[in-house]
């Protein structure tokens, strides 16, 4: 069932070093990382810094396989990815059949661009998995600070995301249990009729919506009669603080993830 | 209207929702007083949830005007301070909660208040220990029964130290245990001076009020203490609701010649007047 098992967007309430840092040094570093998967340019570069993160990931001691859970979300795309760019970028014609031809170019670039989307998802995975999302509204808000001269709603704009985060997994939860109903009525999620699938599948998203409306609002009232304000002047238990051997080793990451580009 | 801050005074309410063609209140008048615990009675669509939604401004009135704790709740410069004054806690905590565990949950409010670090721990500290759980304060509020959830909500609210805590059926999810639980945190709240507005549909939880208070399509059907109330089934029934099976059963024994001394509304009184 789609839906069914994903973590990504799902925090972790698990005592690792990541999830102590501070937010605002685990956006910055996660930040860095998109960019720089984005500039590489070589699958060698690529490789590496996939092994870099794996190692941080380990070294963190977080578990890694919720991590790698969150890929299933992504298979598809990244399966499409690859068969489209391999398929359809002109280049030396290494496999032909019929009308299809596999060039290795298209090949390359397929290889890339899936790598890519794997380790954007992991990097996303493992920041949305080690930071609540209070703490990631509280980080993206103190980074994002400056905009407020500007007259963007930071406040706002950050509890948005971070609600959004909070209602990812409910919002899963939610359609297994409409697939479920509509399959117990005889919906056929499995069948091999495209248009019989598409009609079966509407049924789950009127109600899937109606539920996430309510939810919403259910919570926009909740939060305004716990005097919330859109976050101004708001204070924290935990106030967010950025500890000298968190700064060296975020720092450290960035600058190993930056020399993979100049270096290699 | 004198206005008093220990108060909330509803006077001559009356809200209607957008296309709706009849009032969810009709020129409702009540008085709430602190360090009391009320509990408003009602069938469904009676008014009860907005009630208690007027009551702290979450709702304003259409006509008439509620008056919070000294605060008129149509302004909208009050609302911070009646929100501060009045808690609430809803029926369903699950969708409502936006900590990622118990402590955060119910640092919420205070976080919002602007309260400093020391402050926020001391309030969330007392009130996780009112309600009897500071043993699951950094567990995430998912893992957690319904019952242990409602308490937390209860725990969220208490940490603003209102002077009012309104249930809005916080109890009706709950199984029989879980609601006692919640119940026996509103009296402790009561014995410390917040005024209880506890709104629900099961009569049994009127019989720990000071005050009930009946609502019925909208209007306020009738009012007073509980054993004077709900002790007579015919009255009960007039006013829409089931009497309670206690004082049916002690009115039967009654009509049998066993001489009954006060009113009887639950199975404990029942069973300690078999007992006398």
């Amino acid at each position: 069932m789609a839906g069914r098992g994903i973590t990504i967007g799902q925090y972790l309430a698990v005592d690792t070093p990541l999830n102590r840092t501070d937010p605002r040094l685990k956006l910055s570093a996660v930040v860095a990382g998109v960019i720089l998967v984005f500039l590489y340019s070589t699958g060698r570069e690529l490789l590496v810094f996939g092994v870099l993160l794996l190692v941080t990931l380990l070294a963190t001691r977080l578990p890694l396989l919720p991590v790698l859970k969150s890929l299933k979300t992504v298979w598809v795309i990244v399966l499409v990815t690859f068969l489209l760019q391999a398929f359809l970028t002109p280049g030396e014609v290494m496999w032909h059949r019929g009308f299809l031809s596999v060039t290795d170019t298209g090949l390359s670039n397929g290889v890339m661009l899936s790598a890519r989307v794997v380790l954007l998802v992991i990097l996303l995975a493992a920041l949305t998995m080690t930071t609540a999302p209070l703490d990631l509204a509280d980080g993206l808000q103190s980074l994002l600070l400056p905009l407020n001269y500007l007259k963007v709603p930071v406040s706002q704009v950050t509890t948005v995301v971070s609600i959004t985060l909070m209602f990812i997994p409910g919002i899963l939860e939610q359609s297994h249990k409409l697939v479920k109903a509509q399959m117990a009525r005889g919906a056929d999620f499995e069948s091999a009729n495209l248009i019989r699938r598409v009609k079966d599948i509407v049924p789950v998203l009127v109600p899937l919506f109606v539920k996430v409306f309510h939810d919403a609002d259910d919570l926009a009232v909740a939060m305004d009669a716990r005097v919330y304000n859109g976050g101004r002047n708001r204070t924290r238990l935990y106030p967010l603080e950025i500890r000298l051997l968190e700064k060296v080793l975020t720092l450290a990451f960035i600058s190993a993830a930056v020399a993979i580009k100049f270096v290699l | 209207m004198h206005v008093n801050p220990h108060q909330i005074v509803v006077e001559d309410l009356s809200f209607t929702y957008p296309r709706m063609p009849e009032p969810a209140l009709d020129n409702v008048s009540q008085r709430f007083r602190q360090g009391r615990f009320y509990v408003v009675l009602g069938r469904n669509g009676s008014g009860k949830s907005t009630l208690a939604l007027c009551l702290n401004g979450l709702l304003t009135p259409g006509k008439g005007r509620v008056l919070s704790c000294g605060l008129d709740t149509s302004r909208p410069g009050n609302a911070p301070e009646i929100r501060k004054q009045v808690a609430i806690v809803f029926q369903a905590p699950d969708t409502r909660m936006v900590g990622s565990t118990v402590e955060e949950e119910v640092a919420f409010g205070p976080e919002n208040l602007g309260l400093a670090p020391a402050v926020i721990r001391k309030r969330v500290d007392e009130a996780l220990g009112l309600a009897g759980i500071l043993d699951i304060a950094r567990r995430q509020p998912q893992q957690l029964s319904q019952g242990q959830k409602q308490l937390v909500a209860v725990a969220g609210a208490v940490a603003m130290e209102p002077s009012f805590l309104i249930s809005d059926e916080s109890t009706s999810m709950l199984d029989v245990r879980s609601q006692a639980g919640v119940l026996k945190l509103y009296a402790d709240l009561r014995e410390r001076g917040v005024g209880i507005i506890h709104v629900t549909h099961f009569l049994e939880e009127a019989a720990a009020a000071d005050h009930v208070v009946i609502l019925e399509g909208g209007r306020v059907a009738g009012g007073g203490p509980p054993g004077e109330l709900l002790s007579d089934p015919t009255r009960v029934r007039d006013l829409g609701l089931d009497p309670l099976p206690a004082t049916m059963v002690a009115r039967e024994l009654a009509t049998l010649g066993h001489i009954m001394d006060g009113d009887v509304l639950t199975a404990e009184e029942l069973l300690q007047w078999s007992r006398a």
